[in-house]
């Protein structure tokens, strides 16, 4: 018996040897596609970011942005023609806090036509910037968003007549897609309860119309819209049909704390693109899942074409 | 009634043609059945200067009946085999006397002799081969019975097999001893799930004592339902699948429970380092019945409560969940008479999972209960019948509760069945057997809950049900034609109906045998299995959250076709090789859409997408089953295939368990009394996995968070490195000399050599400080290293 035992002993430490390791995996050739991202608001501007894929042992060149390039900047409901240079000088940036861009893909044309109306997007860097400027201690780090062409045409508030994105590059690539604005649904109450701790928790109530087949995307952040949401949630209307339907938060929400939820109301085909977006990232390293492909509405490319309503409401915790 | 039509005269003539066809199939088919049956009566009728013997073959020191025993007269060189009941009949010349062998590998034959002037009842007792050095015996069937058989693609294992073998965490399994066979494969590192002839681990047919069971694993697929200790006999049929079994395409895992001791009290058990389990049996009445109790239980949850409990002060504590499973066996059996035996068995399982905070709670707990009444009655020493009720219950159900919120997640199947067979020898040319059964389910698709503490009324609900009708007869007949050709005649009407969409299927079921020389035979078979429910499932592993669900309108009934043929060789009694070929066709498979939500969604049939399947293979086995070392080898080469319009552009792709090849070694030295050396090797292809392709920026609406999207180009386009492992055992029997009183230790050691086998594939990125990505490397995971375990085993007989 002590024999025995000396042999398990022995044969555990070796148990403690790594269960990891490197292997060499060779990918097939890939050819790169386009990639757009375009999300029509009423009341904005056409705005549009267009990029490509890469092989995925490709490492991306995320540079800093030219410090002397031109940039339409937006500053909450501003827009201004500016460098990277100027916001540093004028001290709204710091010279350490350059954004690095990832690579963009800007020779092309793009087009969006609505009611027989084409506009065709300028390829320039348009970039939005959070409130420092009005609020500087609403957040740690920069926020930065760009998109690579845009122009000035403004979306208009229409949800019966469909939008249509074409894009067209020096290769000959095409990129079609097509969406239509979705009127938004509103909250029907924002509550807050409070646990003995007085910490509080919210719920945000919304009805959903039983007659038609509805899908929501449900963003709650704390504070500043610029931080990371504390909650994202997307839904498919099918187990709540007609309902009231409620998101939850647990208690950890403290007095001062203003709690911002936007509640959009997307169309099935960012609904689909969301969730397969989610599955694909989750199928890496997960070997229950599914691979899954993702669900793009862009014919000839990736990425998502949508109209975005929401309606957005927030709370003081007291 | 008027109907108004607009049909041309080419459309009048075709549908015209094709009900004539269909209705004239129907006819045919209809006169083979009855051909068939007075086919055999005639026969029977020309044999009338014969009688017959008839009764049950049982293990002498417990009663227990045993299944596949031989009863032979070597003058006529006539003979049969018991049934899965344990009952024989076999009909010969009348004769003033003649003698009996009665032969079951590992037991001494019995030689009885009998006068033959009417019909004899015979109820023979067989004892342990007093040769044998210890009870590991490579039981199925002796070579040469395997080699006169008409049925091809089986496989036995005895428990003494399984228990001798090596085991992950010491855990005796006798499905993944299944797995060490041709053509089986396991579903992937330490699961219990297996994959036959290409097929997916939700194509078996896996039935406890008669029972459907649905979900027949534990810890996601580690450790199978199954305990050894309550098992008698487990058969794995591949292919040529006899016309009792249907609903599943490509393979019938048949689990019998023993019956317990009639002679005598006896338990039995075992410590090892995950669970204990303890059996209890013995007569109701000596030799009238027995029961059977058998249970065994995981104690990891222990050790984790005592190391939580000591860390409850400690704030940086991460608790540790709770988990464990048990199961129990319980049979009881008796002869009302000498005609009627009456059985009632049951399973009941349950995996439990459990988390508790302060401000979160999680339950989530899943497993099967089954119950069996049957009933065996002697019609006549031509014919048994027997008739079974079941029931069986899969569910899981996930509670948590999160600060005022509850929320309830449960899904489920649940079936009542009621069968009967019969078992008519009316002559030794023909061994009928003939039946019907019905099957009513219920599929809790998914209910959902969410309430919140201070509200009666649920914040919302969901649930989803069907009631589905499964229903099959059937007739085949074992008719030896002459002395070298054996033919098996059947097929199987099947039906289902659900929400008014009614599904039939004709399957026909055909084998034959063709003895070249005594000891050589080829045999061939054709079969065709319906299966009429499906699991929704988007992993390859057995999750206790996946779902059955019934075929409907949208979801049309699985259908495969499997032919086989091969070559079987018995070399003196010691060795049996085979060799069989294998193309199945496996039509309307079921895959799901991309971004299919399969978790409680109610309308399921919309993530649903259809295509085919194809396998085929050739799988060479060698076994030595006698001496002081016993095994087999077996390797087996093979391809298979999916296709589906909506996936990769109609290409066809391998599945993830598509092995090319896939070998396995499996020895038992006998050294001594004392001391039995055990070992399996195991090597086959890796699998067939997605890794992503290319990738790319996305900043999504509020550009708060940008992400790397995900791009998989190709199903299933790599292979993992290919996996082998050895795993070695030792059986130290203690206590030798107090006859009624055995005990030993088994030392296992999985994958002796620490291979580091791959479960799966990843890319990790390496950032700098700013989160810039410096490098991309695949990695691969791996499960188990070398894992050495401890069992000790009692027995009180």
């Amino acid at each position: 018996m002590k024999y025995i035992f000396l042999i398990i002993v022995g044969l555990l430490t070796l148990n403690a040897c790594n269960l990891e390791r490197n292997v060499e995996v060779n990918l097939p050739e890939y050819t790169n596609e386009l990639v757009v991202e375009c999300y029509l608001e009423p009341g904005q501007p056409y705005r549009l970011s267009l990029s490509e894929s890469i092989s995925y042992f490709e490492i991306p060149g995320i540079e800093p942005v030219d410090l002397n390039r031109s940039i339409v900047l937006k500053i909450g409901a501003f827009e201004i023609a500016t460098t990277i240079q100027g916001l540093i000088d004028q001290g709204i940036i710091n010279a350490e806090e350059v954004p690095g861009l990832p690579p963009t893909f800007d020779d092309a044309t793009v087009v969006i036509t609505h009611q027989g109306i084409s506009d065709t997007l300028d390829n320039t860097l348009y970039m939005v910037l959070d409130d420092r400027i009005v609020n500087p201690d609403t957040t740690d780090n920069l926020y930065f968003k760009y998109y690579n062409f845009g122009s000035s045409t403004i979306v208009p508030a229409d949800y019966d007549n469909e939008f249509f994105l074409s894009v067209i590059d020096d290769q000959g690539r095409t990129a079609l897609a097509q969406t239509k604005l979705l009127p938004p649904i509103s909250h029907d109450s924002l509550v807050l309860n409070y646990n003995d701790e007085n910490l509080a928790s919210l719920q945000t109530w919304f009805t959903d119309p039983a007659a038609d087949e509805n899908f929501y995307r449900r963003l709650l952040n704390k504070n500043s819209l610029y931080s990371r949401p504390q909650q994202d949630f997307s839904l498919d209307d099918v187990v709540v049909n007609g309902d009231d339907v409620v998101f939850g938060t647990g208690f950890d929400y403290e007095t001062g704390d203003t709690l911002i939820a936007t509640l959009y109301h997307i169309d099935e085909a960012y609904y689909d693109f969301l969730e397969t977006f989610s599955d694909a990232a989750n199928a890496n390293g997960n070997p229950f899942a599914q691979p899954a492909s993702i669900l793009s509405n862009i014919d000839g490319g990736i990425g998502i074409f949508t109209g975005i309503s929401y309606e957005r409401d927030s709370i003081v915790v007291q | 009634m008027a109907i108004h039509c607009e049909l041309s005269i080419n459309e009048v003539v075709y549908i015209l043609k094709y009900n004539y066809i269909k209705t004239n199939l129907r006819i045919h088919l209809m006169k083979i059945f009855f051909n068939l049956l007075a086919f055999c009566l005639l026969t029977s009728s020309l044999f009338a200067q014969q009688h017959t013997i008839s009764g049950y073959v049982k293990d002498g020191r417990t009663g227990e009946t045993l299944i596949g025993a031989t009863v032979f007269e070597p003058i006529t060189q006539k003979g049969t085999t018991t049934n899965s009941y344990g009952f024989y009949s076999l009909t010969l010349p009348a004769q003033d006397s003649l003698t009996l062998q009665i032969t079951y590998i590992g037991y001494d034959d019995k030689p009885q002799r009998i006068g033959l002037m009417e019909n004899v009842s015979l109820d023979v007792e067989l004892f342990y081969d007093s040769e044998e050095l210890v009870e590991i015996v490579v039981k199925a069937n002796s070579a040469q019975e395997q080699v006169n058989s008409t049925q091809m693609s089986v496989d036995r294992i005895s428990t003494k097999e399984a228990k001798a073998l090596p085991a992950l965490f010491g855990e005796v399994d006798i499905i993944k001893t299944l797995q060490l066979k041709p053509g089986v494969s396991s579903a992937g590192e330490g699961s219990s799930g297996v994959v036959v002839r290409g097929g997916g681990p939700d194509q078996n047919l896996i039935i406890l004592d008669e029972a459907l069971v649905y979900n027949p694993s534990h810890l996601f697929g580690f450790f199978s339902t199954f305990n050894a200790d309550a098992v008698k006999d487990v058969q794995l049929y591949k292919g040529g699948f006899p016309s009792q079994y249907g609903g599943r395409l490509s393979s019938v895992i048949d689990v019998k429970l023993r019956e317990g001791n009639r002679k005598r009290f006896g338990a039995s058990g075992g410590l090892g380092i995950i669970s204990s389990r303890l059996t209890l049996e013995g007569p109701l009445k000596k030799d009238k019945g027995s029961f059977i109790l058998a249970g065994r239980r995981t104690y990891a949850d222990i050790f984790t409560r005592m190391v939580n409990n000591q860390n409850k002060d400690n704030p940086d504590w991460e608790q540790i969940p709770d988990y464990f499973f048990y199961d129990m066996n319980a049979k009881v059996n008796y002869d009302v008479t000498e005609k009627d035996r009456i059985f009632i068995s049951g399973y009941f399982g349950r995996d439990v999972f459990g988390f508790n905070t302060e401000d979160f709670s999680a339950g989530f707990d899943w497993g099967n209960i089954t119950t069996t009444v049957r009933w065996n009655h002697i019609f006549g020493p031509k014919l048994f019948s027997n008739t079974t009720f079941t029931f069986s219950d899969y569910n899981y159900l996930i509670t948590s509760t999160f600060d005022v919120f509850n929320f309830e997640v449960g899904s489920g199947i649940r079936d009542y069945n009621g069968k009967t067979d019969f078992y008519w020898a009316p002559n030794n040319k023909h061994n009928i057997r003939f039946g019907a059964d019905f099957t009513r389910h219920r599929f809790n698709v998914g209910r959902l809950e969410a309430r919140t503490e201070d509200q009666e009324d649920p914040l919302f609900e969901s649930d989803t049900n069907f009631k589905a009708s499964e229903m099959a007869a059937y007739i085949s007949d074992d008719f030896e034609v002459n002395d070298k050709l054996k033919m098996n005649f059947g097929v199987r009407l099947t039906g289902f109906s659900n929400l008014g969409q009614f599904y039939g299927g004709i399957e026909p079921r055909i084998s034959g045998k063709y003895s070249i020389k005594d000891n050589i035979s080829i045999k061939a078979s054709y079969t065709r299995m319906n299966q009429y429910v499906h699991l929704v499932s988007s992993s390859g592993a057995s999750l206790p959250t996946d779902v059955w669900y019934p075929s409907n309108k949208v979801v049309k009934p699985q259908r495969s076709d499997q032919i086989a043929g091969g070559i079987s060789v018995a070399i003196n009694k010691q060795f049996l090789l085979t060799n069989e070929l294998y193309y199945k066709w496996q039509n309307r498979q079921i895959d799901f859409k991309d971004g299919a939500d399969l978790f409680i969604n109610p309308n399921l049939d919309e993530e649903f997408v259809f295509g085919k399947g194809y396998s085929y293979g050739n799988e060479i086995y060698f076994e030595k089953k006698e001496g002081k070392l016993k095994g087999w080898v077996g390797y087996t080469l093979a391809w298979s295939w999916r296709q589906f319009d909506a996936i990769k552009m109609g290409e066809r792709f391998p599945p993830r368990f598509d092995r090319r090849h896939d070998i396995s070694v499996v020895a038992f030295y006998e050294l001594s009394k004392k001391f039995t050396f055990t070992g399996s090797w195991v090597y086959n292809t890796g699998n067939a996995v997605s890794l992503p392709e290319a990738r790319f920026f996305f900043q999504d609406i509020e550009g708060t968070r940008p992400d790397i999207g995900t791009l998989f180009q190709d199903r299933n386009s790599f292979r993992m490195a290919p996996y082998h492992r050895l795993d070695l055992g030792i059986v130290m029997n203690m206590s030798l000399k107090k006859p009624n009183f055995d005990t030993n230790l088994t030392l296992s050691v999985y994958n002796a050599y620490d291979r580091r086998n791959p479960y799966f594939l990843y890319y990790d990125l390496e950032t700098d400080n700013n989160n810039n990505i410096l490098s991309l490397q695949a990695k691969q995971v791996s499960l188990f290293p070398i894992l050495p375990s401890l069992t000790f085993n009692f027995e009180f007989k």
